[in-house]
């Protein structure tokens, strides 16, 4: 579903990522890791398209065609989803006003009738009980008053109400206690089917007892150093950070 | 169209002694006033370049030209009202075209509440509400074009609202068409809320003819203790209109009054909102919205008066400003040595939409009680680029993203009024200038 190939991006000529190779099949779970400043939060906004970052070598392919050639909506139409790590707020605009505009611009794209507002409403009813999200804080201005707990989970509301078919998870864990996880994990897990594809990008071990991926890749300084299973995970929470790096200092002497 | 030349130059008639001028209003009451007018405008003149208040907005060179006084008589019963007018079946709709009333386009619902009566020369209502205009009036804005006004004064309107009445809402709709070429409009209303009555007015000014007029109205308007005021301004104007507007609202105790500016075209716009607030308990909300594009330019000038204790005042004035076009705020708030307890407050909130938009923005608080909670804040900034990309990124695309983000920061102005009916009205203009076409 996704191929990356040697990717590398700045910005303000900082070079960030140094050539990332990452390959997502769809049904699969990625978890990337790695110390502050590694580049997680950077390959996150790369693969969603925003511009400030400058793409300076190598490809990415999503579902056949160059990810890097479209547009941040031409990317989510065709199926990314991205849940930010500091959503932002949007004074004026309905969480339920936007989406429905986003679903039938998607539909449309997809080729498909747009929905109208009773469709629609039946459409979120479920979703809003998946991730035990108040009605009320939809009809609310976007995220504004929103608790860091109410953000992220207005952020996985949005993936199953727009049914992507990769998810990048921004560090969907940080700022949240163990209920919200546990509510926000949950609904990612429900919606995986085995035709979609979640990357998570997270700095600790403990959303990864959620959400179970199949493969983690540690990143540092811009590139995947390490890749496994969810036991290398554990061995991250057990030896820290700093064993990858004494690892890649070993190996370059 | 009717042909006719203009005979009359602007600047050499306000210099001369020369008064007799077709077509303007006259009477033995209305001759004194507009002789005093006239002479105060022979010292001071129209503001010119030297004047910090018209600073930002020169017009003249533009008046350097000749004009007609005589408003255009015959009414074009052709002129095509349909979609024009607001849907409000149990309200009153008075229709002008170029400053002249016209009964047919009008809707009239008999009312003993309510009088309208026009200023007439010599009409017994036209020297009653003069009478109390000069007994009322307070020098709270010395603004030379209302001596001009009065001077030159050719037509105006009378609103009472009697007392202890919850009125039905008027509607006063000034349309100008092509037959308003190179006429000068000089209008003075009137108004007067009397005791605890309460009324919606809203005054529409709708021109999309490419020629050039100049509008210059004075209202007046007295809202008694207990009473209650929503009025609403809505302008649309043309690309070589000149539209000047000072409205005086002179509150007495306990009275609210909510004004809303929407200002969303006109090749030269000025507005100057006067509020003086000369008893205890008073309340003031004023509300504005300015979307100048292309090369408009739209001034809102605006002083709250505070000269009692206990008023509250508050105000919130948005811009989007698009193209080339200029738009400029000043908000006055004065606080005099015996109005303790006020509670003064303003916003004034700007986004340039293009690299050639201008906005220049004036705060002006002069406060002299000590005893107060007063603030202002003036802000200008772009589209929030976070916001956008967050849209985006949910598969809207940019225009689309961009129209919702205009639409959420225009319409807190739009949201502030009481009447749904004026809501959608206004909320149609705005969506359809933004091209945002979602049902909320």
């Amino acid at each position: 579903m996704l191929k990356i190939k040697d990717l590398k991006a700045s910005i303000f000529d900082n070079q960030i990522l140094n050539g990332i190779n990452l390959e997502v099949k769809p049904g699969e779970v990625h978890a990337i890791m790695g110390p502050n400043g590694s580049g997680k939060s950077t390959l996150a906004s790369v693969l969603a398209g925003r511009e400030e970052f400058e793409v300076n070598g190598g490809s990415a392919e999503f579902l056949g065609d160059d990810l890097l050639d479209l547009s941040p909506e031409e990317r989510a139409r065709k199926g990314l989803f991205l849940a930010f790590q500091y959503p932002v707020e949007i004074p004026g605009v309905s969480t339920t006003n936007f989406l429905k505009s986003a679903v039938n611009q998607v539909r449309e794209y997809r080729g498909l009738e747009p929905m109208d507002a009773v469709s629609f409403l039946k459409h979120i009813r479920s979703k809003m009980e998946l991730v035990e999200i108040d009605p009320s804080l939809l009809k609310r201005s976007l995220n504004e008053g929103f608790s860091g707990g109410e953000k992220k989970r207005n952020e996985i509301f949005q993936m199953a109400v727009l049914e992507p078919k990769l998810t990048i998870l921004d560090e969907t864990d940080s700022g949240l206690d163990i209920d919200a996880l546990r509510i926000v994990s949950n609904g990612v897990n429900t919606l995986r089917t085995k035709d979609n594809a979640v990357i998570v990008v997270t700095h600790y071990q403990r959303l990864l007892d959620y959400i179970i991926p199949d493969f983690v890749h540690v990143l540092y300084e811009g590139r995947i150093v390490k890749s496994g299973t969810k036991e290398l995970a554990y061995e991250l929470e057990e030896k820290g950070y700093d064993w990858i790096k004494e690892e890649l200092n070993t190996t370059a002497v | 169209m009717i042909q006719h030349s203009p005979d009359i130059d602007l600047i050499d008639l306000i210099s001369q002694e020369n008064q007799n001028v077709p077509g303007l209003l006259n009477g033995n009451l209305l001759s004194g006033i507009r002789e005093e007018a006239y002479q105060k405008l022979k010292k001071s003149g129209l503001p010119n370049s030297k004047n910090e208040e018209y600073r930002y907005f020169q017009i003249a060179r533009k008046l350097k030209r000749s004009y007609t006084f005589k408003l255009v008589e015959k009414v074009d019963l052709s002129y095509d009202i349909s979609s024009k007018l607001v849907a409000e079946p149990e309200a009153i709709h008075i229709v002008y075209l170029n400053g002249v009333y016209s009964k047919d386009h009008s809707v009239h619902i008999p009312d003993n509440s309510i009088s309208i009566t026009e200023l007439k020369d010599d009409s017994p209502s036209t020297n009653g509400n003069l009478e109390l205009l000069e007994k009322k009036h307070q020098n709270i804005n010395n603004d030379s074009y209302i001596d001009f006004n009065s001077a030159f004064l050719n037509t105006g309107t009378c609103i009472t609202i009697k007392k202890n009445t919850i009125s039905r809402s008027i509607y006063l709709y000034h349309f100008f068409t092509e037959d308003v070429k190179d006429h000068i409009i000089n209008r003075k209303n009137i108004i007067v809320l009397e005791t605890n009555s309460k009324v919606n007015i809203s005054e529409i000014f709708f021109s999309d003819t490419k020629n050039h007029y100049f509008s210059n109205q004075v209202s007046e308007i007295f809202v008694n203790d207990d009473a209650k005021l929503e009025y609403c301004i809505i302008q649309e104007l043309g690309d070589d209109a000149i539209h000047i507007q000072n409205t005086n609202i002179y509150q007495s105790s306990n009275s609210l009054t909510n004004t809303y500016t929407y200002s969303l075209k006109g090749a030269y716009v000025r507005n100057n909102l006067n509020i003086l607030l000369n008893d205890e308990h008073c309340e003031s909300h004023l509300y504005g919205l300015y979307y100048p594009v292309g090369k408009d330019l739209i001034d809102n000038h605006t002083t709250v008066d505070h000269r009692k204790a206990n008023c509250y005042s508050n105000e919130l004035y948005k811009g989007l400003i698009d193209d080339n076009s200029i738009a400029v705020f000043n908000g006055k708030i004065f606080v005099r040595p015996n109005a303790q307890k006020t509670n003064a407050f303003q916003s004034n909130k700007n986004l340039l939409l293009s690299d050639s938009a201008t906005i220049n923005t004036k705060p002006q608080l002069e406060i002299w009680a000590d005893d107060v909670k007063c603030s202002h804040g003036a802000t200008t900034g772009q589209i929030d680029e976070e916001q956008l990309f967050y849209l985006r990124s949910r598969g809207l695309d940019a225009r689309t993203a961009k129209a919702l983000l205009l639409h959420a920061f225009a319409f807190e102005i739009i949201d502030k009024i009481e009447s749904q009916i004026l809501r959608k009205f206004i909320g149609d203009k705005i969506n359809s200038r933004l091209g945002y076409q979602f049902s909320d």
